[in-house]
């Protein structure tokens, strides 16, 4: 009788882990329309044009985003594998990454930018959608730091690590943003139409 | 212990491949953006990255396979 | 006087007033360190933001998570064990029942404040000219009555979720339990924030919140949109909650297509609030923005466009109406078999015309906009899509009439408002396609007709329904029924005075009434529909009143029921009422359809026996 317990609540467990990952799957979904919204805002009010931006500073940026991705990745196989050490150095290299990104958006392409927030069109879309975004990545960021701090003092393992696969699917989320955030904000368009 | 260790070594050349697939496609999207190709390139370069993100970072695919991702 | 403070709710009040203050004086402060002066707009909403976190972190929605954060054993939430009694209706709770009737509490105290506006500003429109209030003051009363009615149907909505779709699959609780008191409780701090509105300086808009006028307008407008933003988090995290719910803890068994239909309904509507109501939740935030930081997305003074925000904000605000009126006619669809004993007609097809109508809702938002100067191209298509939505409702009124075809018909309350739920959703029905029709549209646009029109839909879709739900599902509540004597008064009053309120503005509408204005010329001739609207509106509200009241001496006195009252063949009948703790105390397993009525020998639910000892 206690193997056909143990089997229920394997399947008990199976079934919370899906509900947990559906749960976050809703919430990006949900958060997508947000700036699916922001994309159509962007489109209706400059169209065809694109704002005058640093070409070079959005290519760096988005690598760096891009690169974060990649070490997240690693960190999330890495205690999925019971690799706690590799876990905590490429968490620390992604938050690191994050936070380069944070400080190339808000402390480089905001200050460089030839246009202040309340500058017409061009400002209110530039800064609502690198500011939406950038307030994910600061997110992201904090959340990484919740799970860095556990990691170090070892609460997790190849058998429990719920919350590392959140905060990594989060911070890929973030990205995937950036993935059209980028052509759209840097690359479609003609500058000054 | 070992087969965890290749599955791990598996998993990280995954990463490197889809990471260096991202890593070229951004720096086409790049040119073809100073180029000005037309703009739905930058949109299909733009979902096949997305996909890819989907797929292999976000395993997507985890939300019918609860066995996968290494709980329980 | 201890034991009041120990209440959480209050407890959360009182830290949203800390809070308040305390963002205010913080960001005065800043301000004052970067040699700014004293602003009060950007001070207040940046202390109603903090203010609303105050409340939740107080009221203690947010320690479990803390504790989870900092790796911290925390408890699984079915193993938490609350102190029965009155006290944990007033505090944080993750028992999905007790949420339930928390967010009906919040739910009838907003419809009664949503009401009591329209009587006030009604009063005013029962004579031309302007008698008692200011332009000022008629215009933040009727974007009020709107907003907080609307918060109000988005509690009544999350209230009968909450209580019933876990009873209903089978489910001891809700997918996310800590997600759920959660949300529920940030409705409380986003409710204060909505109608705070009222009192720093009010708004001109209505509920609409069109730009430029809400750039400029006075301050109020800020509170409303911070309001709004809340209260619509909580209307996103509670329908993700019911999506994962529905999906993940049906009973075994139960296929989708054997779930209640119900449950479909809500299923439906969960996709599209989850969704959407982010939109509104963005185009608020852009016009607060606007207004802070001189973002210029809107007001053409600045390069923006207005016409944008009415897209971002109706693609939301279409959808939301059928966000409000699905899970009514899900009540419908779910109650007219167990009186009509006969089985739903057509169930696949009125489980997929609930899928159809929110799919299809979110495609009809521009006919908001015929007149609105959106691109002309555009008229004709969303002219379609908003005529292709009666196709699956249709759907539904078949499935209706052939359900009730031959049936042994009961009349006791909860069919009553059913049945007048069908009819006044009827007029809605009917009275819609002209809306949405541009030929037609562009005479009726912004007229009376449109708000006949729209309150039929609300109250064929959401408020008759929503009795109904009340009535029928008190007994799982309290153990108790509602007393029909005063159930009876309450439905025979409010149907024909409504009918005669909404057949009035549709008179007035069209005779050139224009709506949201607070006076009009007494030589257009409608003066005296306009005293019978007003008339029949105190009637609906007199009605309420003897609903509250019966609710209040029901709850106390009425007939005790423990059984299958209705004979229904739904899973929350089959345990005794009031639902106990943990709703099932042995596990039920479904091994037929569930709306077999009549057939003989056939089952929907069966429990599961556990095998003595292990």
């Amino acid at each position: 009788m206690s193997t056909h317990t143990a089997v229920l609540t394997a399947k008990e467990a199976a079934r919370k882990m899906t509900t947990r990952r559906l749960g976050l799957w809703l919430f990006f979904l949900s958060d997508g329309f947000v700036f699916g919204g922001l994309l159509v805002t962007r489109f209706y009010l400059l169209g065809q044009a694109r704002p005058h931006l640093e070409q070079f500073l959005g290519l760096i940026v988005t690598a760096v985003l891009l690169v974060s991705s990649f070490f997240m990745n690693r960190a999330e196989v890495s205690i999925a594998h019971n690799d706690r050490k590799s876990f905590v150095r490429n968490t620390v290299i992604t938050m690191l990454l994050g936070i380069v990104f944070l400080v190339g958006v808000v402390g480089f392409e905001w200050q460089l930018a030839p246009f202040g927030p309340a500058d017409g069109t061009e400002g209110a879309v530039f800064y609502m959608m690198t500011g939406m975004h950038a307030f994910h990545v600061l997110t992201g960021v904090i959340f990484l730091g919740f799970i860095l701090r556990n990691g170090m003092r070892g609460h997790y393992s190849a058998e429990n690590h719920w919350a590392v696969e959140a905060a990594a699917n989060y911070w890929h989320f973030v990205d995937l943003v950036w993935i059209f955030f980028y052509p759209a904000l840097y690359l479609i368009g003609t500058v000054g139409g | 212990m070992d087969a965890m260790e290749t599955s791990k070594k598996k998993e990280w050349r995954t990463g490197v491949q889809v990471f260096l697939g991202l890593a070229a496609l951004t720096g086409l999207e790049y040119w073809a953006g100073v180029s000005e190709w037309p703009a739905f390139t930058l949109w299909a370069i733009a979902i096949l990255k997305a996909a890819l993100v989907v797929w292999f970072f976000m395993h997507i695919r985890r939300l019918t396979n609860p066995e996968e991702g290494g709980h329980a | 006087m201890k034991k009041f403070f120990s209440l959480g709710l209050v407890r959360g009040l009182i830290w949203q007033a800390i809070g308040t203050a305390a963002g205010m004086g913080l960001l005065g402060a800043i301000r004052a360190l970067m040699g700014l002066p004293w602003k009060t707009e950007p001070a207040m909403v940046f202390g109603g933001v903090v203010g609303a976190i105050t409340f939740l972190a107080g009221i203690g929605t947010m320690r479990d998570w803390w504790h989870m954060a900092l790796g911290k054993p925390v408890p699984e939430a079915e193993e938490v064990h609350e102190t029965p009694g009155g006290a944990r209706y007033f505090g944080v709770s993750l028992d999905h029942k007790v949420i339930g009737v928390q967010y009906g509490f919040l739910s009838m105290i907003t419809l009664a404040l949503g009401g009591t506006f329209a009587l006030i500003f009604r009063t005013e429109l029962a004579q031309a000219g302007l008698d008692f209030l200011n332009y000022l003051q008629f215009n933040t009363l009727i974007g009020m009555h709107g907003m907080v009615l609307i918060a109000s149907i988005l509690m009544g909505i999350a209230a009968m979720a909450n209580f019933i779709i876990p009873l209903m699959i089978g489910a001891k609780d809700m997918a996310f339990p800590r997600l759920n008191a959660f949300s529920f409780w940030m409705a409380v701090p986003g409710t204060v924030l909505l109608v705070s509105a009222m009192f720093v300086g009010g708004f001109e808009t209505g509920w609409t919140a069109y730009p430029p006028l809400s750039v400029r307008g006075p301050m109020g407008i800020q509170m409303f949109f911070l309001g709004v933003y809340i209260v619509g988090w909580s209307s996103i995290l509670g329908s993700l909650n019911l999506i994962a719910t529905i999906l993940m803890m049906r009973a075994p068994g139960m296929t989708l297509f054997r779930m209640p239909i119900f449950a479909w309904a809500m299923l439906a509507t969960s996709i599209i609030s989850t969704t959407a109501t982010q939109l509104i939740g963005l185009s608020f935030q852009m016009v607060m923005f606007e207004r802070l930081l001189g973002m210029g997305f809107f007001d053409p003074a600045s390069g923006g466009n207005p016409i944008l925000f009415q897209h971002l904000f109706w693609f939301y605000s279409h959808p939301a109406v059928y966000i409000f009126v699905l899970p009514g006619l899900g009540v419908i669809s779910e109650l007219l078999p167990v009186f009509a004993r006969k089985p739903l007609f057509g169930y696949r097809w009125v489980a997929l015309s609930s899928m159809g109508i929110a799919l299809t809702g979110f495609l009809v938002w521009g006919h908001h906009m015929f007149t609105s100067g959106m691109e002309e191209y555009l008229r004709v298509p969303f002219m379609y899509s908003t005529l292709l939505v009666a196709v699956p409702t249709g759907i539904k009124f078949f499935s209706w009439v052939a359900t009730m075809w031959q049936g042994r018909l009961r009349f006791p309350t909860p069919m009553l408002f059913v049945l007048g739920g069908v009819i006044v959703f009827l007029m809605g029905g009917l009275t819609g396609p002209p809306s949405g029709t541009v030929s037609t549209d562009l005479h009726l646009h912004d007229t009376y007709y449109i708000v006949g029109h729209f309150h039929n839909t609300m109250f064929g879709g959401y408020i008759f329904p929503l009795f109904a739900a009340i009535y029928y599902w008190f007994p799982k509540i309290t153990g108790r029924r509602m007393s029909e004597k005063l159930g009876k008064a309450h439905f025979w009053l409010l149907l024909p005075a409504f009918l005669l309120q909404t057949f009035g503005q549709m008179r007035i509408g069209l005779l050139g009434m224009r709506r949201r204005i607070a006076d009009y010329d007494p030589e257009m001739g409608f003066t005296f529909s306009n005293q019978l609207i007003t008339i029949a509106g105190f009637l609906v509200a007199f009605s309420v009143l003897i609903f509250f009241i019966n609710l209040w001496i029901s709850a106390r006195k009425g007939e005790v029921v423990e059984g299958n009252l209705w004979e229904s063949r739904s899973p929350e009948w089959q345990i005794p009422s009031p639902a106990p703790l943990h709703n099932f105390a042995e596990p039920i397993r479904v091994v037929g359809e569930p709306y077999d009525y009549g057939l003989p020998n056939s089952r929907y639910v069966e429990t599961v026996r556990q095998p003595a000892g292990d």
